[in-house]
């Protein structure tokens, strides 16, 4: 099935053009919303969020743009939305606990495994707050080019910006995240 | 020393997200993601007809704002406080004092007999 046909089945609500949709590109919406969240449950919720909103939108889809283009800039859109929600949550649970002591929330580990567990999950907490803590847009081209390995002009396509403008993105995005991890250490010790 | 630890973890970490694992997920998503696909298809109708009960609901909701301030004049209540703002309006005496019955009657019988 080419891409005009499954836009068409998409846009008759056929069961086979979002079966096909799955098949196709789930691989590479998950992979690039993982590259913003590092979680691979959070990954695959954002996803689904992704594929639901494709649903819904699809008769406002122009196809001036190749339907997988589409499909990248709603995964980093919702992706960068999700870590938005998810911070804010936090604050506000923070602000809660402050006022509530609850202590039935607190929750110890069971079992020697648990503190690796904890470990790995802080370890990608903090590379995606490192990552959110980028621009937007340096955000997109660093995850775009690392996590699903597209080409400068690739990236320029979906970002709607030229090759150069992209490098020069991927160069501040290194640059950037150096700083921060060097900001962090400090912080840390 | 200090130094050559801190570039290691810099290091190590730049090369997590340089290097970053692939995850493409699992058929199960695909599953879960054809499931809520049907279900919002059997709860939602046509874009149009949603926006034609977004709007219907908007207009009920004027209505109801409308008819909570609106004052039915059969059965409006008016209250004393109302009335005394009324009558300064104007200029009136209020009816309240019974002496006030009397110095209208006075008024009717002083008219009557100049007639």
């Amino acid at each position: 099935m080419n891409d005009d046909l499954l836009i068409k089945g998409l846009k008759e609500r056929r069961e086979q053009a979002f079966t096909t949709l799955l098949a196709r590109f789930r691989p590479r919406v998950v992979n690039t919303c993982f590259g913003f969240v590092r979680n691979e449950q959070d990954a695959e919720e954002v996803a689904q969020d992704v594929f639901l909103e494709v649903y819904q939108s699809i008769d406002k889809f122009n196809g001036q743009v190749p339907i997988h283009v589409w499909l990248y800039r709603l995964s980093m859109q919702k992706s960068i939305d999700f870590i938005r929600t998810k911070t804010r949550k936090k604050r506000w649970s923070g602000f809660k606990n402050f006022f509530i002591d609850n202590e039935n929330t607190w929750q110890l580990p069971t079992d020697s495994d648990a503190s690796s567990n904890m470990e790995q999950k802080e370890l990608s907490e903090l590379l995606a707050t490192v990552i959110s803590r980028l621009p937007e847009r340096q955000q997109k081209a660093f995850i775009l080019s690392r996590n699903e390995g597209l080409s400068n002009a690739e990236i320029g396509t979906i970002l709607n910006t030229s090759e150069s403008a992209v490098e020069s993105l991927i160069t501040r995005a290194n640059k950037r995240l150096r700083e921060l991890l060097y900001n962090y250490y400090h912080n840390r010790s | 020393m200090k130094k050559k630890e801190q570039d290691l973890f810099v290091e190590s970490l730049m090369n997590q997200l340089t290097h970053p694992p692939h995850y493409g997920g699992s058929a199960a998503l695909d599953e879960k993601i054809m499931t809520a696909i049907q279900n919002q298809n059997s709860y939602t109708f046509s874009p149009y007809l949603r926006q034609l009960v977004g709007w219907a609901a908007m207009v009920m909701f004027v209505i109801n704002i409308s008819l909570f301030f609106y004052k039915d004049p059969a059965n409006s209540y008016i209250d004393d406080q109302e009335i005394e703002q009324i009558l300064e309006n104007y200029q009136l005496t209020s009816a309240s004092d019974w002496q006030n019955y009397f110095s209208v009657d006075e008024l009717e019988t002083t008219i009557t007999n100049e007639e």
